[in-house]
């Protein structure tokens, strides 16, 4: 059993086919690496796997349970939680905040809104339950080295941070499957090794499984454990990522069928 | 400072408030506790209003009719049967309406509850439109309040409006409702679920994503907004003690009005909004010398109508100039920073 499992995806908006006929498979516990050159419909597997997309065809199954129709927010509480590719914070919150709002979900869900409604009116028994968010998310914040701007705007912090607070948000939902939208976009290379260093950490201290977009190959390829590549929404090619490297088809949807001849 | 001397200033606090409301009912006249008094009731409309527009970032402009809903039901139920019978002119008031009298108290309990209910029966479909869409619909359906007050004459008794309404609207009901008011959202606002209501308003896509039902916490501020703007109405029409559907008592005039107290106090800021409804009754009563004939160096001037709401409107430009973000931005009154106010004065 896969942890996440897209069969046969196809998403088309109006006549644009955006990924087409994408099949894949995620196994628990693995970091796997979705890459492609610009418009290959990677942010759009992305958005169909959390449902902000319902895909023309074909299913989405998390743990076996089908999550193709359900809503961002329902699927979230299964255990599948995102970043944003342009990062999506809530700017006027604090970076404690931030961390804390994901934690929400977990109080308010079914059965249990109304009682814990009346509870944060009243004040009654509430102070505990805010203590222990509060608590869990300055752990998650010290895990990714950000405890000591916890109470700071978070559009104060600057780009490389304000990317790991998102993972931090993400984390918190609970999820044990994260996708990371190009995680590494807009960090210089000392803060791109220290976040391989972090997503691999979080893996094994949360036993956590990790879908990640990103176009610096050295990251990729140091981090994935399997890769797949997509191109015009379609897949050209799947493996570790020594063999991706070798794949021909890759190699020409990045730099083109000339290069390949005279590569040869 | 520590957590046992704020509890205590607060402690201190609030008995102070109460004795000053005292004092100015023994004191000043009654035109002044009159205003006082529509202090409180703008305080109410918006402090129910800023958890809708400001802190979950609904943009609502149907305000005023849930206040109009409030302020014909509890009317119809706090007018005596003689009186109702006298009023009813057009058409006799229908059963069991006509009939029945109870305290000023309960009407407004019942007040409030009618317009939550019509809230939720506005918010479950026009929810799903987000931004200045939403604010089209509420502001339809306030004028659909409205235009069915002026001809339901069974009911509403259409445009001749209900008079004679007992004036129950005391200091007392106005400051204790906007107590409870404040007390319930502050303590809302600042709880899970206000911060869950704030994460929307920053970015909904990422809000939901995050695993919050976007739609039913926008539906939920929206009814308690609802709720506390009919209590509003009950107490702002008995202050008024008639209730005509015209456009500039209960129409969209007054929802501009409430938008413009929480923009000026602070979109977003409790507080803001109790300060923007104080300084929009007092402004509004006391400009009113302009209107009158003034001596101006030597040169007699004829009072002018309007003259007011231009000095009115020209105040909130410069304040708009000099706090865009309104006089308290986003944040609240504190202890702090009141203190660090008196710090910062002290050092220069």
């Amino acid at each position: 059993m896969s942890l996440l499992t897209l069969e046969n995806i196809t998403m088309k908006f109006g006549g644009l086919t955006a990924v087409e006929d994408v099949t894949l498979r995620v196994e628990e516990g693995e970091i796997f690496g979705l890459i492609g050159p610009n418009g290959a419909g990677k942010t759009t597997v992305f958005n169909v796997v959390t449902g902000h997309y319902k895909p023309i065809e074909g299913r989405v199954l998390f743990r076996d349970n089908e999550i193709t129709t359900l809503q961002p927010d329902k699927i979230t509480r299964t255990g599948i939680a995102r970043t944003f590719q342009n990062i999506r914070l809530f700017r006027d919150l604090t970076v404690l905040e931030n961390v804390m709002v994901s934690q929400h979900h977990m109080i308010a869900s079914n059965g249990k809104a109304v009682s814990w409604f009346f509870k944060s009116v009243s004040r009654l028994g509430y102070s505990e339950k805010e203590r222990e968010m509060r608590n869990k998310a300055l752990e998650l914040l010290s895990v990714l080295g950000l405890e000591m701007l916890a109470n700071e705007k978070s559009s104060a912090l600057s780009y490389g941070s304000q990317r790991l607070l998102e993972i931090a948000r993400a984390m918190a939902t609970g999820a044990t499957l994260l996708l990371l939208d190009e995680p590494a976009a807009g960090m210089n290379a000392s803060e791109t090794a220290g976040l391989v260093d972090t997503i691999r950490r979080i893996r094994d201290d949360f036993g956590l499984t990790v879908l990640l977009i990103e176009h610096d190959m050295k990251l990729v390829m140091g981090l994935c454990e399997r890769i797949m590549v997509l191109d015009h929404g379609r897949t050209i090619s799947e493996g570790d990522p020594a063999f991706v490297q070798k794949d021909v088809r890759v190699i020409e949807a990045y730099l083109g069928r000339e290069w390949v001849t005279v590569g040869k | 400072m520590k957590k046992r001397t704020r509890i205590i200033l607060t402690l201190i606090a609030l008995p102070s408030i109460a004795l000053l409301l005292f004092l100015s009912q023994e004191l000043l006249n009654s035109y002044y506790s009159r205003i006082i008094t529509l202090i409180g009731i703008y305080g109410i409309m918006a402090v129910s209003l800023t958890l809708v527009n400001g802190i979950s970032g609904v943009f609502s402009l149907g305000h005023a009719g849930f206040i109009a809903l409030g302020a014909y039901t509890s009317a119809l139920l706090t007018l005596s049967p003689e009186q109702k019978e006298m009023t009813f002119l057009i058409e006799k008031l229908v059963w069991p309406l006509n009939s029945i009298q109870i305290p000023f108290f309960w009407a407004t309990i019942i007040a409030g509850l009618v317009a939550a209910v019509f809230a939720f029966l506005i918010g479950w479909p026009s929810l799903r439109l987000t931004g200045d869409y939403f604010a089209i619909a509420t502001l339809g359906f306030s004028e659909i309040i409205r235009i069915f007050a002026l001809n339901l004459n069974s009911i509403t008794n259409g445009a001749l409006g209900l008079k004679a309404l007992p004036d129950h609207t005391n200091v007392w009901w106005a400051w204790g409702w906007l107590f409870v008011t404040v007390a319930f959202v502050l303590s809302l606002a600042y709880s899970s679920f206000g911060r869950a209501l704030r994460a929307i308003r920053e970015d909904r896509v990422a809000a939901q994503a995050m695993g919050i039902n976007v739609f039913k916490h926008q539906l939920t501020a929206f009814v308690i907004g609802g709720f506390f703007a009919g209590i509003s109405g009950s107490l702002y029409g008995h202050w008024l003690s008639t209730i005509d559907p015209r456009t500039n008592t209960f129409g969209i005039l007054l929802t501009f009005n409430v938008l413009i107290m929480i923009v000026l106090g602070g979109l977003g800021s409790i507080t803001g909004a109790i300060i923007g409804g104080a300084l929009f009754a007092f402004l509004s009563e006391w400009l009113r010398f302009l209107e009158g004939p003034m001596n101006l160096l030597g040169f007699k001037i004829m009072g002018m109508s309007g003259m007011r709401m231009l000095v009115f409107s020209g105040l909130f430009v410069i304040i708009m100039i000099f706090w865009p973000r309104g006089l308290m931005g986003r944040s609240e009154f504190s202890w702090d920073g009141l203190v660090s106010v008196f710090k910062r004065g002290s050092k220069r």
